[in-house]
């Protein structure tokens, strides 16, 4: 399978914290989505493939090339939403629509004007003015009106509501139908992901903790249910981590099929993708 | 880049109502007679284009516009000439509203005047872009006072220290002042040049 987005060996070293990647990869035509809590290296990491860090050692490919001149003309292919960075609030959709229009070759106005009427945006009022959940919609069909290969989003549902959440990840897959799209997307709103993504990278405090198959993870893994005096029959090389709770204990286990065989005690309860984030990053492992 | 020069004129679109009340209230202080400078409406034009940092601070623009094809490079080289231009545009239309209105009308001083104008501006951008590129719009805006304070202290010791005596023996620099329009002109531009080299290296070395 061909990889738009490659990594290999990174490490960028702040003050306070190293940004460590041995692998990761975003394959094409697919949905690889990218969780971590606050701080974790997400935003770090999207730097580093969109060429803004550049002082780190290790290699960065995108859709092949990992030199600065083919990564940057490789921007004409990406559309990016990031996290509270945009045009200036002073500026109108139009305005947009004029300076992406100078700005990518691929610039499609029809388009753009169309989404900006499927999603009832105004063209001519002032960003200002638009809702939090308006000026995301807008950030996220900006990112698509030049017709991009690769979608690199940064928390794109944060702020919106369940409808619009609904709508924007629709068009996330409508932009998926065509097999050479792919997207890299970092949320915290992982019930998005078990929606749409493909693949899961999961990084935290700088590491990746793993990267998966989706259905890999909501097939396979669990959360394990029992009392404490239970959980010490439990072998460690069973268990990928555990919290102890007021009532009982919480085990993450990463093959519920062959852990109900050994053990017959407790409950297994499916897992979700936030459920497994909040135990890997707080439980013991 | 074109986007980029494109997206701060469009900054500047929403002050251009109160600078139209400015240069007409100039045209009228000119016709009236009570005011003969050139030199107000340009350095406005060119704070009007520093203001525009500040929207890009806000809204974080410097990080998105790198996420555009292009790279830094061009963020920088669109900012010098957007100011370039609009400091221009703006030179001209006050010269036109000067010309017209001035009683004393003088062609040959008034651009002169812009001349000068044009190079304390270039000066004022040479230093104060760097540092903007340097530590953002916040910190080099107290940079830019402290720059300032400390040119005028210079200044003041220089005019109360120095004896300027030894200028009465430079008559035979005096070929010089037939030159003198070329030469600011060579100055505004060798400013301007390494101004901007100096802020594309380091706008290359910020993290942002």
């Amino acid at each position: 399978m061909e990889n738009v987005i490659e990594i290999k060996n990174l490490e960028k070293k702040y003050d306070k914290f190293t940004l460590n990647i041995p692998n990761l990869e975003v394959t094409k035509g697919m949905i690889t989505g990218f969780i971590g809590e606050n701080g974790a290296g997400k935003t770090t990491t999207i730097k580093v493939i969109l060429n803004i860090i550049k002082n780190y050692s290790g290699e960065v490919k995108v859709f092949g090339n990992s030199n600065d001149l083919s990564k940057e003309q490789a921007k004409e292919e990406i559309g990016v939403v990031l996290d509270e960075a945009f045009f200036s609030e002073i500026l109108t959709a139009k305005d947009i629509n004029t300076i992406m229009g100078d700005t990518f070759k691929n610039w499609d106005k029809e388009l753009f004007y169309k989404y900006l009427t499927d999603f009832k945006l105004p063209v001519d009022k002032q960003i200002k003015t638009f809702s939090k959940g308006m000026l995301k919609k807008l950030e996220i069909i900006t990112a698509l009106a030049h017709h991009p290969r690769l979608l690199i989003l940064d928390e794109p549902t944060t702020g919106l509501d369940p409808v619009a959440r609904r709508e924007v990840l629709d068009l996330f897959q409508e932009f998926m139908q065509d097999e050479n799209n792919s997207i890299f997307l970092s949320t915290h709103i992982t019930t998005d992901l078990e929606k749409i993504a493909d693949y899961i990278v999961f990084i935290d405090n700088g590491n990746i903790l793993f990267t998966k198959e989706i259905n890999e993870i909501l097939d396979n893994y669990a959360i394990f249910k029992c009392k404490k005096a239970e959980f010490e029959k439990i072998a460690k090389e069973d268990m990928v981590c555990y919290s102890i709770e007021k009532y009982d204990v919480e085990v993450l286990v990463s093959d519920k099929k062959a852990f109900k065989k050994k053990y017959d005690f407790g409950t297994l309860d499916k897992v979700s993708l936030e459920e497994l984030m909040i135990l890997m990053i707080k439980g013991v492992k | 880049m074109r986007g980029l020069i494109v997206k701060d004129l469009l900054i500047l679109k929403n002050s251009l109502k109160t600078f139209l009340v400015v240069l007409i209230i100039y045209g009228c202080m000119i016709y009236m007679g009570t005011l003969d400078i050139f030199f107000l409406p340009p350095f406005l034009s060119m704070l009007m284009m520093v203001s525009t940092f500040n929207y890009d601070n806000y809204n974080k623009w410097d990080f998105y516009a790198l996420t555009l094809p292009k790279g830094r490079k061009n963020i920088v080289r669109g900012k010098y000439i957007t100011t370039l231009l609009v400091v221009a545009i703006t030179m001209i239309l006050v010269l036109i509203i000067g010309l017209c209105f001035l009683k004393r009308a003088d062609y040959l001083e008034s651009l002169q005047t812009s001349l000068y104008t044009f190079l304390g501006i270039s000066f004022v951008i040479a230093i104060l872009y760097p540092l903007i590129f340097k530590y953002g719009i916040e910190k080099a805006r107290i940079a830019i006072f402290a720059l300032i304070f400390g040119l005028v202290f210079i200044g003041w010791i220089i005019i109360k220290f120095v004896d300027f005596s030894f200028l009465n023996n430079l008559n035979n620099l005096d070929f010089l002042v037939n030159y003198i329009n070329y030469l600011v002109l060579i100055v505004i531009f060798i400013v301007l040049f390494i101004s901007y080299k100096i802020s594309v290296i380091i706008f290359n070395r910020r993290e942002l």
